[in-house]
């Protein structure tokens, strides 16, 4: 088995700088990472030959962005592209897709595996044509490509202004913008970003633009039903209240080929539990969060978290983290002294703490408000890939389950292709109700390899 | 229903054969690049109900986008580039 010093699963930006920064200590980094190119999500960039001279990077971490390209220059790393990584065992030994690289044992392992849309069920939410926000950004940044005709923006946050005026200065037809929380609401949050005025500054322009372009936002509604034969042809919305319950009688339906949703965002934690390492249950995430110490290590030792997986931060955050992490493991592996990274890693940490106002800021906005499960016929399908329904898991609930484990093995519920990536968070949300804070941080969940389907030839 | 932006420059085209119908495709396109531009929505059907799914999550996570190639395994069409003589099966 190949034994590596440190490697790093996953290419986002507190992946990269964790790399850069060990590398420039002359810690030996292995980088793996699923895409062709470095950058994850955020800084997805267009898959050459394709080409473009305008980035659909946001241009607010253009900065970020182009330091870590600069910076990566001028260190030596090792890039796993286009790698699964489909299974941590113990001591710290990876399983991946990779021929050359089928098994690497690390003796350091950072996990930053980001995060993903936070799922929101409704009637007609598995319709052709209904989609994450992320992926139109995708779709977007990697592919130069946006929706023909005509296209709701619904949800809530910052991205839903940010896309939505991304999408009309390239030319698509936005027909309007759901936001579920009210204009009161967001006056109060806007006032906390006094403390980033550029930030600030970029959401003025993406509303005026919006403004100008007369595309209604509706504050205080929510996406209530998708409907079409065999894909998405109507949405009908409702008013909502603060609890982002839905309001009877206020119903209004829009033709729509397109509607691209996003309530926030669900940290990635199938590795750091496969792992084995603690967590803590987090009911405004609807998901988990692993337990760290103040360098990012987790639990168990040698295995570090950076990033979103580690609570929703952004991008400076996470490039912050990625250089905690970065130096300490420098520091365990011997290749710099104590007295050298001291007065830096404390530096670090403070610049992270000063940022975790932006990361309660993410998390009031975003914090899940069960008004949102008032949404739900029994007919609903909260798991999209064993199509298990509403009634299906409120029955079992009734009849005493009351574990995801129990739940998964009555129903089959999170046992399909995704893992339970899209079902957890709407079962853990109706948990909630049942349960106090106290019992559901007992509710942990196992996760067993692999992480992602694979095929089977890959295994023998 | 989604349309590819002029400003992004994409050499020669290419055809892939997808169902019984040909679709044109550029290198470093996504499958699903390609069924979208071509207005195909419906990728696979649920394994239960049979009810069409497409494109959703975009990175690799959901599998809803799933596609089968000739060989019978299935890819999942966002993480898969498009190859010049690519015969794929959408719906199935």
């Amino acid at each position: 088995m190949e034994e590596k010093d440190f490697v790093i699963i996953g290419t986002g930006p507190a992946g990269i700088s964790a790399a850069v920064t060990a590398a420039k200590s002359g810690v030996d980094v292995t980088l793996i990472g699923e895409d062709p190119r470095m950058g994850g999500q955020i800084f997805r960039q267009i898959i050459p030959p394709l080409y473009s001279q305008t980035h659909y990077v946001d241009t607010q971490n253009e900065k970020i962005f182009n330091n870590l390209s600069e910076e990566k220059k001028k260190v030596h790393l090792q890039f796993l592209s286009k790698t699964l990584v489909w299974g941590i065992f113990d001591d710290k030994v990876l399983a991946t897709d990779n021929k050359d690289h089928p098994l690497i044992k690390a003796k350091k392992l950072l996990i930053s595996e980001g995060a993903y849309e936070a799922p929101v069920a409704f009637p007609g939410w598995t319709l052709p044509g209904v989609i994450t926000l992320g992926g139109t950004q995708i779709l977007l940044k990697s592919q130069g490509l946006i929706p023909r005709g005509r296209t709701l923006v619904a949800g809530t946050g910052p991205l839903l202004y940010y896309t939505a005026s991304q999408l009309v200065k390239n030319g698509a037809n936005v027909v309007g913008v759901l936001e579920a929380s009210s204009l009161f609401k967001w006056m109060n949050w806007t006032f906390r970003l006094i403390r980033a005025p550029k930030l600030l500054w970029k959401g003025i322009q993406y509303l005026t633009l919006l403004k100008k372009r007369r595309i209604p936002i509706y504050y205080n509604h929510v996406v209530a039903k998708a409907e079409g034969t065999e894909s998405l042809e109507k949405v009908i919305f409702t008013k909502d209240n603060n609890n982002w319950e839905p309001q009877e009688g206020t119903e209004k339906t829009l033709d729509v080929d397109t509607l691209c949703l996003n309530f926030g965002f669900i940290p990635s934690t199938i590795f750091t539990h496969m792992a084995g390492c603690e967590h803590e249950f987090d009911p405004t995430l609807r998901g988990w969060i692993p337990t760290l110490n103040n360098k990012l290590e987790t639990s168990k030792e040698g295995i570090f978290v950076a990033g979103d997986c580690n609570g929703i931060g952004g991008v400076k955050k996470a490039f912050v983290e990625g250089q905690i992490a970065g130096t300490e493991i420098a520091l365990q592996l011997g290749q710099v002294s104590k007295p050298e990274t001291h007065s830096f890693l404390s530096r670090l940490q403070k610049k992270n703490s000063r940022l975790n106002w932006y990361q309660k800021f993410l998390k009031d906005i975003y914090a899940f408000r069960p008004g949102l499960l008032k949404l739900l016929t029994p007919e609903t399908f909260i798991c999209r890939c064993e199509e298990v329904d509403f009634k299906t898991i409120t029955n079992t609930l009734e009849n005493g389950a009351w574990s995801l484990d129990q739940i998964k093995r009555l129903t089959r519920m999170g046992m399909g292709r995704c893992q339970g990536r899209f079902c957890f968070p709407t079962v853990l949300g109706i948990l909630s109700k049942y349960y106090s804070q106290k019992e559901l941080n007992q509710l942990d969940f196992s996760t067993r390899p692999p992480a992602k389907p694979l095929p089977l030839k890959e295994l023998i | 229903m989604m349309k590819r932006l002029k400003q992004v420059k994409r050499g020669e085209p290419f055809n892939i054969q997808v169902d019984n119908e040909f679709l044109t495709a550029y290198h470093g396109e996504t499958l699903a690049t390609v069924l979208l531009s071509a207005g195909k929505k419906i990728m696979r059907k649920s394994l239960k109900n049979k009810n069409p799914r497409g494109y959703y999550c975009g990175m690799g996570i959901c599998n809803e986008c799933l596609v089968k190639l000739e060989d019978e395994t299935r890819v999942r069409a966002c993480q898969t580039l498009a190859e010049p003589s690519m015969k794929i099966k959408t719906g199935a």
